[in-house]
């Protein structure tokens, strides 16, 4: 089988995937910017260089840049590319599951894999990786401190507001008020938590649940969810690229979704 | 001692009792309730963040019609015996609507109130309306509702409601009785309610106000106030005081019979922004203002609530024509949003007490 | 395969009748015609019947709304205290009556005589009517339509009946114009026949490929609302079923291929009838939606011009928007079979409660018990701040693509 790429697009990263029959052969992720086009041209040819290939195959492009790159093969929606990737990694997956810098879907999948309904948040970045990152700014914690963090969290303390302005000032005034930033931590996980919950209710959550997208990176937030859900929640290993590699089997298959 | 009581009425939310009818706002004749031997308990959410109910309702419906489907999803309410939904918005009626179809409460019932309340041709609807409504707790409660078990329950009613109107407690001593008063069992009600005495010092004067505005959850948002140094000298909430005026009182044959002067006196009562028409309103909210002495109106809409909101820029602007100031606070989840509210309150008071 | 035709003939005859409508609104003063406001639910017939004009401001709010100049009334309306989490029709309208602005030639919706607003599309309107009451200082008439729940009461229509009584008083009292029971029959005819003809356009769409879609429904529902009751939306239909009637002999639809057959619920989404072309771009045609089929459902028959006045508080009582989820559920369930639906689009409409909550439910029946699949897109009918088209379009590509797969599977 010939080698086949998937590019995602996504608004904060965008991720490339080479595939070879069942086996990941190159992965590549590098900041979106303001040019999605650019990072996707740099992703596809440093993918192409880690995998040693030549020439230029089609690409599967998907995310929310997939519209702005003019070289697409084909582009297809990250609902259905998560749904693939999520899938190959767990074939028992019926829900999955995606949390990435702007957007948050939920995916309900038939036994057979095909998918049956989903739902996105609306515009506003509650309950989003970048929500994450206003919030960890104004805490002066980064990114990958989060979670570890919030595992420390000895009181539980409500942040009430998910629109993103509100809730910083919430954090601030918290913090003025001598709260420890690992309750605060811990409190704002609960809060994407509750509202990922709630958008997954709406499509029913069938298990096994599959967390994909950059957030999943998060424990913190994953033992939210898990609690709420009341159940484990797959992970994969790079939840990241789940989008890329479904995009990157789709374009191996050259089948539709 | 009292005053606990009603404290905890309201966080037990559903008395452990048979018989007990939940329904949402005040224009359920809970007289009829109570003459038919059952128990009315007026449904108030719990505030904070909502879980359930939102696989069902989208961001804008109102957080107290929310609050009500969440916490009826999550069990709050699972003792109830029946829930009555009067018509009163369009958000509430869904929240009835998705209650019939999702929950398994045994009895619910639509009370369809008119929106009119004058004429004569809304008094003999709603007349209809209300024996409708007996025949259905007659249905519930498995007896009949006779005519000295309502005349009792309006003596009952009315004398919570007058101690209610006459009581010297302000602020969140207030509500929290007020709102206890509708959960709690009647009678216990009424008595508990005599000799209850203030435990709050009145108000610094100068910067007494009036809190205005429909239905809310729990009686800590007033929290806010005392903190900024706000003495509430009265309200005028569906909740609150709204609840305590109504006069449902008769002689002993009225024309009609009794419960056509049962639906007369609640569409007598001070209408409520979704009732029409809406004049007597500003009349009321005046005459609270001049009798509480108030020097200015805090304002406190349910984010979302179209009635009250529709109302609100002609409500401030007479009573700016007045001199008297206004401040408006949005309510979300049963709360304020906490430092900007205090902000703006302490600036309020700034204004009214110069 | 069918053949692909653009824009219906028919269209240019709209253009001239909205014209005309509006020409006539402004100069009613001058022809000392009585000049009503009146919500998109009440029974206008009654009006045409007394000779009074009726202009609609949801209309209106529609049309400043297509015009985009929505936002910048609505914004008008907030300054002067209106939250912007009221329905963007209510503030649109209020804003143009405030700001004094308007697209038709600058001018906002010409002042009323009289006001009319019916309780059975929601309690807005009742507000709404009230703050325009207090502005213009001139009488209100409500009309409460209790809501229909699991089924009509005697009393109830008692009830909207005597209203109908005081409201051909009021009328009298404050416009001087009588009712003859010949012209409200005439009204009540020339109704029928429109509903009649409006109802066989929809049911054309059952063809496949479909004649028309969404985008010719909402533009050409403006007769059915301003109208009703007249000879010229009568004429206008006319012209419509035939040209619809002829596209379906054709074989004829606005879709290349037509892949997918759709359902719309709710009003339309006004300032972006771009994002309804990429539907039909795509190859998705809408074949019903609950929103223009509303109009249908004012049946008069024979019978009911015995007693017309019951009749219409009956009729007036059974609309969409005044009754129950069940009763929602069925129409909307017979619509998709129906019509031939693959697929259900919810607009979620922030403005508009009574249509919008209990969507989520509609959506979970319409799966389970058709087995269709639904898409509930966020938005707003006339605010587009509240407007992602992007992010709306890559909802709908995923949804296609989710019905792609079912073909395939
Ligand atoms: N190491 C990490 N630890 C915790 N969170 C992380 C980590 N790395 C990334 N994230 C979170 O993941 C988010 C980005 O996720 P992802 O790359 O899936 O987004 P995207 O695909 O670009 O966005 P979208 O799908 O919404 O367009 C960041 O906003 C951040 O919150
Ligand atoms: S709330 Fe809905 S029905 Fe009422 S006026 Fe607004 S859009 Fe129309
Ligand atoms: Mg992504």
């Amino acid at each position: 089988m010939m080698p086949a790429i998937g590019l995602d697009i996504g608004s904060m990263t965008t991720k490339a995937v080479v595939v070879e029959g069942a086996s990941v052969r190159a992965r590549v992720m590098i900041p979106t910017g303001s040019v999605p086009r650019r990072a996707a041209g740099q992703a596809y040819r440093e993918a192409l260089r880690q995998a040693g290939l030549q020439g230029e195959p089609p690409a599967v492009v998907t995310g929310y840049g997939r519209l702005d790159v003019p070289f697409a093969a084909r582009r297809v929606t990250e609902i259905t590319c998560h749904a693939v990737g999520a899938r190959f990694l767990f074939p028992e997956a019926r829900t999955v599951v995606d949390v990435g810098g702007q957007d948050s879907k939920v995916i309900r999948l038939s036994t057979d894999g095909r998918v049956l309904d989903f739902v996105m948040n609306d515009r506003c970045a509650a309950g989003t990786g970048r929500f994450l990152e206003v919030m960890a700014a104004a805490l002066g914690l980064s990114l990958e401190e989060l979670g570890p963090a919030s595992a420390r969290a000895t009181r539980e303390l409500t942040i009430s507001s998910l629109c993103t302005v509100f809730a910083e000032s919430e954090v601030i005034s918290n913090l003025a008020a001598g709260e420890a930033r690992e309750d605060i931590v811990a409190a704002l996980h609960r809060a994407i938590a509750r509202r990922v919950h709630g958008l997954a209710s709406r499509v029913g959550l069938e298990p096994e649940v599959v967390f994909t997208g950059g957030v999943a990176l998060n424990a913190g937030v994953v033992r939210e969810l898990e609690r709420l859900v009341g159940r484990r929640l797959l992970v994969p290993a790079e939840p990241q690229f789940t989008g890329a590699l479904g995009a990157a089997l789709l374009a191996e298959t050259g089948g539709t979704p | 001692m009292g005053r606990d009581a009603f404290r905890q009425a309201l966080a037990d939310a559903c008395p452990p009792r048979e018989g007990a009818i939940g329904y949402v706002c005040t224009y359920t004749p809970e007289e009829l309730i109570l003459a038919a031997g059952l128990h009315p308990v007026r449904l108030f959410p719990p505030g904070g963040p909502t879980g359930p109910a939102d696989a069902y309702l989208q961001s804008f419906c109102c957080s107290f019609a929310r609050g009500c489907l969440d916490a009826a999803l999550r069990g709050r309410w699972d003792g109830l015996a029946g829930v009555v939904f009067p018509y009163t918005c369009d958000s509430l009626r869904a929240v009835s609507e998705l209650w019939r179809c999702h929950l398994p409460t045994r009895h619910h019932l639509f009370l369809n109130l008119p929106v009119r309340v004058e004429g004569i041709a809304a008094l003999a609807y709603a007349a209809r309306e209300f024996e409708r409504f007996r025949q259905w707790l007659e249905m519930v409660a498995g007896a009949t509702v006779g005519t000295d078990a309502l005349h009792a329950a309006v003596r009952l009613v009315g004398a919570v409601r007058e101690r209610l109107a006459g009581s010297s407690l302000l602020g969140r001593e207030f509500l929290e009785v007020a709102m206890g008063a509708q959960v709690m069992d009647r009678f216990t009600a009424a008595e508990l309610l005599e000799g209850l005495a203030p435990k709050t010092p009145p108000p610094r004067p100068g910067v007494g106000v009036l809190l205005a505005g429909g239905a809310l959850e729990d009686p800590a948002i007033l929290d806010v106030f005392e903190e900024a140094g706000a003495g509430v000298v009265g309200d005028d909430l569906c909740v609150g005081s709204r609840y305590a005026v109504l006069g449902a009182a008769w002689g002993d044959s009225p024309p009609g019979g009794p419960v056509v002067a049962l639906a007369r006196a609640y569409l007598e009562r001070v209408p409520c922004p979704t009732r029409h028409p809406p004049e007597r309103r500003l009349q009321h909210l005046l005459a609270r203002i001049a009798q509480r002495q108030a020097r200015g109106v805090v304002f406190l809409l349910q984010k979302f609530c179209d009635s009250h909101a529709f109302d609100l820029p002609y409500l401030r602007s007479e009573l700016s024509l007045r001199g008297i100031p206004s401040l408006l606070l949005e309510v979300e989840q049963g709360a304020l949003a906490r430092g900007q509210a205090l902000t703006r309150l302490e600036a309020f008071l700034e204004i009214i007490g110069s | 395969m069918g053949r692909v035709t653009g824009r219906l003939k028919v269209d240019g005859r709209l253009k001239h009748l909205l014209v005309a409508h509006y020409r006539d609104a402004y100069l009613a003063r001058r022809l000392r015609r009585p000049l009503a406001w009146v919500s998109s639910g009440a029974p206008v017939e009654l009006l045409h019947a007394m000779g009074i004009f009726p202009v609609y401001p949801e209309n209106y709010a529609a049309v400043c709304a297509s015009r985009r100049m929505a936002v910048e009334l609505a914004e008008a309306a907030e300054a002067a205290g209106y939250s912007p989490d009221l329905c963007s029709y209510a503030r649109t309208s209020i804003g143009s009556m405030l700001a004094q602005r308007g697209p038709l030639n600058g001018l906002p919706l010409p002042a009323p005589d009289l006001l009319f607003a019916a309780s059975n599309i929601c309690g807005v309107v009742v507000k709404w009517w009230e703050v325009a009451a207090r502005h213009f200082r001139v009488p209100l008439f409500i009309l409460d339509v209790p809501f229909l729940a699991e089924r009509l009461t005697p009393h109830q229509v008692e009830y909207v009946r005597r209203q109908l009584e005081e409201a051909v008083a009021f009328f009298g009292r404050h416009a001087g114009r009588r009712l003859s029971s010949r012209s409200l029959s005439r009204v009540l005819r020339l109704s029928a026949e429109a509903v009649r003809l409006w109802n066989e356009v929809q049911l054309m769409r059952r063809a496949v490929p479909s004649p028309i879609s969404a985008l010719d429904t909402f533009t050409n529902l403006f007769p059915m609302v301003t109208l009703r009751g007249t000879r010229a939306c009568v004429g206008y239909l006319r012209g419509l079923h035939r040209e619809v009637a002829g596209r379906v002999a054709r074989g004829e639809g606005p879709v290349r291929e037509e892949r997918y057959r759709l359902v719309w619920d709710n009003i339309a989404i006004w300032y972006a009838f771009g994002f309804m072309r990429y539907f039909t771009e795509r190859g998705a045609s809408f074949v019903g939606e609950t929103y223009t089929w509303a109009w249908g459902e004012y049946e008069f028959g024979p019978d009911d011009l015995r007693d017309p006045l019951g009749s219409l508080a009956t009729q007036y009582s059974r609309v969409i928007l005044n009754v129950d989820l069940g009763q929602r559920l069925d129409r909307l369930l017979r619509m998709v079979e129906g019509q031939r639906a693959d697929g259900v689009v919810f607009h979620s409409c922030r403005s508009c409660k009574t249509y919008s909550l209990g969507q989520l439910t509609l959506a979970r029946e319409v799966q389970s018990r058709l087995g269709v699949p639904t898409l509930v897109l966020e938005a707003d009918m006339a605010d587009a701040r509240a407007w992602a088209e992007q992010s709306a379009r890559t909802r709908v590509d995923a949804f296609l693509e989710l019905l792609e797969g079912r073909r395939k599977g």
